[in-house]
């Protein structure tokens, strides 16, 4: 897990997190542009896993989820609409899966983005 | 009208595009020097006694050959058509230094397009590729329909991997006769290649007309087309039929190379059909452990999964293939196709992971760093992306593909100083690299500045002068500008090199009647031009305007009418079939077809000339 905490203000939490993400987080730290009315995907494979860890902060808002594919089509286990940073970890996640953390950029310029994933 | 190949894609990514093109089926080379089959492709009619002694060469009586040849050549030493045999038997007896003298001597003395064939067949085979090359091309230069030379052309380009003048060249061979009495090597050749080119209905409809001559052809033609059939319907997923025509083959009269393939198809097809396990419990029982027909039929499976969105077994296969490879080639193949699959997915983590090993494992090699900094930018991690790029150019300075890369990644940032600044270095560095010098005048052109555009690919074909992609795209950048009198000259240089370049043909022969000038000579290009793209609606419209021009406006109207709807938005095929019906005084259908024609898209030349004719009618 990336950070534990405790409730303080919304704007505090994230900094925290922010702080303990630098050595926490062995993964590698993705610093994206997301253009205008366009969406970024970053899917992995979870093998034996079945937790994954992410956070991400973008320097506007823009629509995040959480999802898999099935023969069902997507499966969404978490949809945020316009924020500008989350971090959260899915738990009890079925393995030998593909699963993908999305964002949406619903606006008229470019966004950009950090995020940091891993699996456990 | 083909136009520049100017905007190529930044980054391509190709699915399964290396192996899978591959047909099944490696066919023989052997019949090439096979003196039955020299025979047979040369066409030479001897007289009499002449006649008499290719019968015992034929029949495998050299002895008795010889030495009625001998006798001929005692009385005269000078006799061409004994000399001519005795060249054939050299050939036949792999005495290529010898034959080829003997027919430079009748060659001397009488210019036969059959016998140069034949001198230019003795030359190739012994490794004078440039000799053999002058005279092939020279016997079909003055005998167009030269088999001898059409074959060892396209054996020649084959050897130099340019399949598509192969195909070309066998193409022309194989349509000779139709349909065909019995199929011979060349027929085989000329159906790999087609599967090969992915060209599948193609070679099907072929294989279909000629089902007759599979009665007469020799055993191991006929076992080969068999197969090739199949392997073409299980690629046009075809499935149920390629399994009833493997079903009617007796496996046990099949040679151990037969069957291999024979179980590469039932392989292929069980693995099409969805039925991966049975695949590879196939796979398993027929082939051994890490052979290359194992490993291809691996690729097959995992080419199937993929087709059917099953990525991570196919992934799975191709992490075992590529683990044990140890060619580069196929291992940068192999890499190629997961990256691309990863991609497929926006696996791009997994991807940057598998390529960092790869890296770490090859530190010598440039492609496996180009790839990771290709996925980078691919997966937006920009800054990654131009820094690895950057590491390659450094480490690698000799790789070209790493300036390509950086240079469409400056066109693309828009900052015109620091693209123009790496161009004319990178273009002074790898002066040869035609992609360099195209994307740098794609610069100018993009800064609207076509003059220095111009300039650019100017100084690219001083240093590259017989690169025809280099000289083409000078010639359009000047059609761009209306500069015709510039283009000409270049487009004739790259036809006097490449008389079968189908741009410049098409091209030139647009220019021309948009002209209306050289007519007679834009008639020979659009036949010309007919003859190698003969679906291609602006080369049927091409054919057209040759046949209006030759006054068989009937003709035109005939080819035209049936592409009509295939020009979209072009005004240009309603065009030409307007100037038809004028030619034959049809006014009103004229009429009609020149409306539909201003109501479309048109050169501003063209449509200066339709309103023109417009104004006659």
């Amino acid at each position: 897990m990336c950070c534990q905490f405790i409730y303080l203000s919304k704007n505090w939490l994230f900094i925290i997190c922010l702080l303990l993400s630098s050595s926490l987080w062995a993964e590698e730290k993705v610093t994206v542009t997301v253009k205008a009315n366009s969406h970024h995907e970053e899917c992995f494979y979870l093998d034996t896993s079945s937790q994954v860890n992410y956070i991400f902060t973008a320097d506007k808002a823009l629509d995040f989820n959480f999802h898999y594919h099935d023969d069902n089509g997507m499966n969404y286990l978490k949809e945020i609409i316009q924020t500008n940073n989350e971090q959260n970890s899915m738990l009890d996640l079925f393995p030998k899966q593909v699963y993908c953390l999305m964002w949406h950029n619903r606006s008229n310029t470019p966004i950009n983005m950090n995020y940091q994933f891993s699996t456990e | 009208m083909f136009k520049s190949i100017f905007w190529l894609v930044v980054l391509s990514t190709l699915f399964f595009a290396n192996l899978a093109d591959a047909s099944l089926i490696n066919y023989s080379k052997k019949e090439l020097a096979d003196i039955n089959n020299i025979s047979f492709l040369n066409d030479q009619i001897y007289d009499g006694k002449y006649q008499n002694i290719m019968n015992m060469v034929e029949n495998g009586e050299l002895a008795n050959a010889k030495l009625a040849l001998a006798k001929i050549l005692t009385l005269s030493p000078y006799d061409i058509t004994a000399l001519d045999i005795s060249g054939n038997i050299l050939l036949a007896e792999g005495k290529y230094i010898n034959a080829s003298k003997a027919f430079e001597r009748v060659v001397k003395q009488n210019k036969s397009p059959l016998v140069m064939a034949k001198l230019g067949t003795s030359f190739l085979l012994l490794g004078d590729i440039a000799q053999g090359q002058i005279w092939l091309t020279q016997a079909i230069s003055l005998l167009p329909k030269n088999k001898l030379a059409l074959r060892y052309l396209a054996w020649l380009e084959a050897k130099s991997n340019n399949v598509n003048m192969a195909l070309h060249y066998i193409e022309q061979l194989a349509m000779m006769e139709q349909p065909l009495s019995s199929f011979r090597e060349y027929h085989y050749v000329y159906l790999s290649l087609l599967v090969e080119q992915k060209k599948l209905n193609q070679a099907s409809r072929f294989i279909q007309t000629n089902q007759k001559a599979l009665n007469n052809s020799n055993d191991e033609i006929t076992i080969a087309i068999k197969l090739l059939e199949i392997e073409t319907l299980a690629k046009l997923a075809q499935l149920v039929l390629a399994e009833q025509k493997l079903q009617q083959i007796n496996e046990k009269k099949l040679t151990d190379n037969e069957l291999k393939i024979f179980y590469r198809i039932k392989i292929f097809i069980s693995a099409n059909q969805g039925e991966f396990k049975q695949s590879e419990q196939l796979i398993k029982n027929y082939f051994n452990a890490a052979s290359d027909d194992q490993d291809g039929a691996y690729y097959d499976l995992a080419l199937a999964y993929f087709n059917k969105q099953q990525f991570q077994p196919s992934l799975d296969i191709l992490t075992n293939l590529l683990k044990k490879e140890k060619i580069t080639g196929k291992r940068v193949n192999y890499l190629s196709d997961m990256v691309a699959i990863y991609v497929a997915q926006s696996r791009f983590s997994d991807a940057i992971k598998m390529l960092q090993q790869q890296v770490e494992i090859y530190p010598e090699s440039p492609s496996y760093l180009q790839q990771l900094a290709e996925i980078y930018l691919i997966s937006g991690r920009k800054e990654a992306g131009e820094n690895t790029l950057d590491q390659v150019i450094k480490r690698f300075p000799n790789y070209v593909p790493s300036y390509i890369l950086k240079g469409r990644q400056l066109l693309a940032k828009d900052d015109f100083t620091q693209t123009e600044n790496f161009y004319k270095q990178a273009t002074r560095l790898k002066e040869n690299t035609p992609e360099l010098w195209i994307d740098f005048a794609k610069l100018y052109i993009k800064a609207k500045q076509i003059d220095q555009a111009a300039v650019v690919l100017e100084q690219a074909v001083s240093l590259n002068n017989t690169n025809p992609y280099l000289v083409f795209e000078l010639a359009t950048l000047h059609d761009l500008q209306e500069q015709f009198d510039k283009s000409e000259p270049l487009y004739l240089q790259i036809l006097q090199q490449y008389p079968e370049y189908l741009p410049a043909l098409d091209n030139l022969a647009t220019n021309y009647f948009i002209l209306n000038k050289s007519l007679a000579n834009a008639s020979v290009l659009a036949k010309r031009a007919f003859l190698l793209a003969p679906t291609d609606p602006f080369i049927i419209n091409l054919r057209a305007q040759a046949y209006i021009f030759e006054k068989e406006n009937e003709q035109a109207i005939k080819i035209l009418t049936p592409v009509l709807t295939s020009f979209h938005n072009s005004g240009l095929g309603y065009y030409s079939l307007a100037k038809a019906y004028a030619g034959i005084n049809n006014k009103q259908q004229a009429k009609n077809n020149l409306t539909r024609a201003l109501n479309k898209q048109l050169p501003d030349m063209v449509r200066k000339s339709a309103i023109k004719l417009s104004s006659t009618l």
